[in-house]
């Protein structure tokens, strides 16, 4: 520690460029300030975010003006029901060179850029979509025996079309898992949607303004992940955020060896099959992170932990049929989980 | 040791207006620290007032409650309410005391605490938390910096206001409740010795009036009466007391009763010496009520004022007399068991506390109830009195006024106690809708009687006349 903060990103300077990336952002994207915020944290957390909208709710736009407002390559894969791994990864090309000579040379796949959106990823065969596991998990892509390092920062973004589910494949949970923060894009309400249709059908076409150079925004944007992950988090913190994943776990799970800790809540007895997994408590605590910085402090508090609970295990807890019947879905079995959590800290 | 630099104090990292103080990491962490010691140490303080507080709340509370119903209550409520205040308190001590002993705060507490109440955000318990491994966080510095800008937020004043804790309200309150108690306590005691020297001391009671002991066992009262009379009515009451169903339960509650009203006895100090008992004087029964019968008094001896206070005091609608047994016990009751206390002297009866048990196992030993009945009437035959022992005492005889000493000799040891279960009745079974007013009877005296030798009339003591009573109400 013997060198000075200024040779780091401040905290300041974290909340600062979060900031006016929002509000970049905002200039194309009317409301879901929500999902706008839940967007950023995932990407400065490091992780990937499955979008979740009915059509025209403005999700490949806002995955558009992120990539223009951070000045990052950005990619964008329709998924069809015959895309081809290779369609995303790339593939390997007989190309002839100069002297006669024809060798395999590797042409990269879309997946090779700082920000991809897999519109409608649920469209795709189970194996095109475990095409984009090893990008999403190891930052890596292999073809042909030969990895391939993606540039940092990788940022998914995946879109889920909630309907039209005929001739769709499921995400599986083991990819669903991989998704850092699930973000669900709603229809717009009464005054968002008059501003939507002044700001895009009239003659001035607002434009999202790059806040960084092309050449830096990649080692800025690497700077401030490495910020999130200097943020100090106490004992009682984690232990925290570790009840919680715990108490998404039902007692009558069979994976469980020690039974302690478990969920205390009923419902969640009742309802869920699976809870989270540890990669959900990851996703918890480096999202509490980027909200810690945001609020400007350099430590986690419960109520980062809190404010990002759902968006880190909505996706990650396995409903059973009886939560269907009953409509129960995953947000109020969060909200039960964190209450229940604090009430036992409080108590 | 990381420390902000020249180039940090030109861009310092937080969007605050306040510039941060230029302290070293270590210098503010401690002065930090001590900050939180200090608003330990009021919370601790409190604890400790409440702790105290508590405690003495409880138990004065429930000290001025039992003491008020001692004074106040009867003793089948004394008797619940103390029961209720015993294990109210066994409760709520322990409560109390588990409840205090956890608002102790140690300095994680603290920090804890002080980050909920000044909204931290969890600020003192990361340095709390981790000030043992500060060189490992890059952002540890900042982190100080951070917090000791929040400092003037989380003051002691601002994080514990009170320096007294809510428990001494309480503790007032209760202390309040105390000297009202006792001041009640004082109030009515006072009221009860003036009663008490205000009444008469004398009481006749009606033998037809007096029962068996329905299992009670409390202090016997004694009765003072002529010899045929008490033998009459021993007889009687034995024979009421064969009858008596064995009912465990009413026992159990008189027993219950008993304790209650001993232990108000001994917190109220209205028995001052239990030893002493209550002494009541057989009255003539109805059918012998005329003017003619046999004194009921000593011989000699008419007091009138004593009389007319005693028959003031039957009217009365409250209790049907006091006394004191320490003044009872003058040579009208306490008559020695010889021959020559039979001297026209009223015979002592007193009842046995376990009503199962034989008048004759309480006589005299070598004898019995059979024994002393064949005396007496070899006594009324050779007298050619046949009105009964209270007559005896219209004989001739200047040394045996109730008959020949020998005759009387035994009568003399029928000392016996029996329990009084008598009240007053509105209605009385006597004189309709009247209370029981005893006959009055004037014998003569006999030439052999020495007219100057009265046995002196005495008077219940004031400090007995609650006991009397509390016997005649229960």
């Amino acid at each position: 520690m013997n060198q000075t903060l200024t040779e780091i990103p401040t905290v300041a300077d974290f909340a600062r460029t979060f900031r006016r990336i929002q509000a970049e952002v905002h200039k194309v994207i009317v409301g879901h300030e929500q999902a706008v915020e839940e967007l950023l944290i995932a990407l400065f957390a490091g992780g990937h975010v499955l979008i979740e909208g009915v059509p025209g709710t403005g999700k490949t736009m806002l995955v558009k003006a992120l990539g223009q407002a951070l000045n990052l390559s950005f990619n964008r894969i329709q998924f069809t029901v015959d895309l081809m791994p290779a369609d995303i990864t790339g593939t390997r090309v007989i190309l002839s060179s100069e002297d006669g000579r024809r060798e395999f040379s590797f042409n990269p796949g879309p997946v090779f850029c700082h920000i991809l959106l897999a519109d409608e990823i649920n469209r795709a065969t189970p194996k095109t979509q475990s095409a984009l596991l090893e990008a999403m998990a190891e930052l890596q892509v292999t073809v042909s025996g030969t990895t391939y390092p993606l540039p940092p920062p990788f940022f998914v973004m995946a879109t889920l079309n909630p309907i039209e589910m005929e001739g769709t494949y499921p995400l599986p949970e083991a990819q669903l898992d991989r998704f850092f923060f699930k973000v669900h894009l709603n229809y717009p309400d009464e005054g968002e949607l008059v501003r939507i249709i002044s700001t895009t059908t009239g003659a001035e076409l607002h434009t999202v303004e790059p806040l960084f150079d092309a050449s830096e925004a990649a080692a800025r944007i690497e700077a401030l992940k490495q910020l999130v992950r200097e943020v100090i988090v106490g004992p009682e913190v984690e232990q925290y955020a570790a009840r919680v994943i715990r108490a998404t776990v039902p007692e009558t799970s069979k994976f469980v060896p020690k039974k302690d800790g478990l969920a205390r809540d009923p419902a969640i007895n009742r309802y869920v099959n699976f809870g989270s997994s540890p990669r959900g408590g990851q996703a918890l605590m480096l999202g509490a992170k980027v909200t810690a910085l945001l609020d400007g402090r350099a430590n986690v508090a419960f109520e980062d932990i809190e404010r990002v609970a759902y968006a880190a295990l909505g996706h990650r807890l396995t409903l059973n049929y009886a939560a269907e019947a009953d409509g129960v879905d995953s947000a109020h079995l969060v909200q039960k989980v964190v209450h229940s959590v604090r009430d036992s800290r409080h108590g | 040791m990381a420390v902000y630099r020249d180039k940090a104090r030109a861009n310092p990292p937080m969007a605050t207006k306040q510039e941060p103080p230029v302290l070293p990491a270590a210098e503010g962490c401690d002065l930090i620290l001590r900050q939180l010691s200090r608003v330990g140490k009021r919370i601790n303080s409190l604890a400790t007032q409440q702790l105290i507080f508590s405690t003495l709340t409880v138990l004065l509370g429930a000290a001025a409650i039992v003491m008020l119903a001692a004074f106040f209550a009867t003793p089948e409520l004394f008797l619940v309410t103390v029961a209720i205040a015993t294990l109210a308190t066994l409760i709520a001590l322990p409560w109390v005391i588990v409840k205090a002993v956890n608002r102790f705060a140690s300095i994680p507490v603290t920090a804890h605490l002080t980050d909920d109440r000044a909204e931290l955000r969890g600020r003192l318990i990361t340095l709390v938390g981790l000030r043992d491994q500060a060189n490992r966080h890059r952002l540890w510095p900042y982190l100080v910096e951070d917090t000791l800008l929040k400092v003037p937020e989380f003051e002691p004043a601002r994080i514990e206001r009170r320096r007294l804790s809510p428990a001494f309200y309480a503790f007032v309150s209760a202390c309040l409740i105390a000297l009202l108690a006792g001041v009640s306590a004082h109030v009515a005691r006072q009221r009860q010795l003036a009663a008490q020297a205000q009444m008469a001391a004398a009481m006749d009671i009606d033998p037809s009036q007096v029962q068996p002991s329905n299992g009670s066992h409390g202090a016997p009262a004694e009765i003072v009466g002529n010899a045929q009379q008490l033998r009459d009515l021993a007889q009687r009451l034995q024979g009421e007391a064969r009858t008596l169903p064995q009912d465990h339960h009413n026992s159990l509650v008189n027993r219950a009763r008993d304790l209650a009203s001993s232990l108000q006895n001994r917190l109220t100090g209205a028995d001052d010496n239990p030893e002493n008992k209550v002494k009541m004087r057989l009255a003539q029964t109805l059918d012998n009520s005329n003017p003619e019968a046999p004194p009921l008094q000593q011989p000699g001896y008419s007091n009138p004022t004593s009389d007319q206070q005693l028959a003031d005091s039957n009217k009365q609608p409250g209790p049907l007399g006091s006394g004191n047994a320490n003044q009872t016990s003058g040579p009208e009751t306490n008559v020695p068991n010889d021959s020559n206390s039979m001297s026209g002297a009223p015979t002592k009866m007193q009842a046995p506390a376990n009503p199962n048990t034989p008048m004759s196992q309480v006589n005299a030993p070598g004898q019995n109830s059979t024994q002393s009945g064949d005396s007496d009437q070899q006594s009324r035959q050779r007298t050619g009195n046949g009105g009964g022992g209270a007559s005896h005492g219209g004989g001739t005889d200047p040394d045996s006024l109730m008959g020949p000493p020998d005759a009387l000799v035994r009568h003399g040891t029928d000392n016996f106690e029996i329990p009084v279960d008598a009240r007053l009745q509105a209605h009385s079974p006597i004189h309709d809708g009247q209370p029981y007013n005893p006959p009055k009877v004037k014998v003569g005296l006999s030439s052999h009687q020495y007219a100057d030798q009265p046995l002196v009339r005495t008077t219940v003591p004031a400090n007995d006349r609650e006991t009397i009573r509390r016997v005649f109400e229960r």
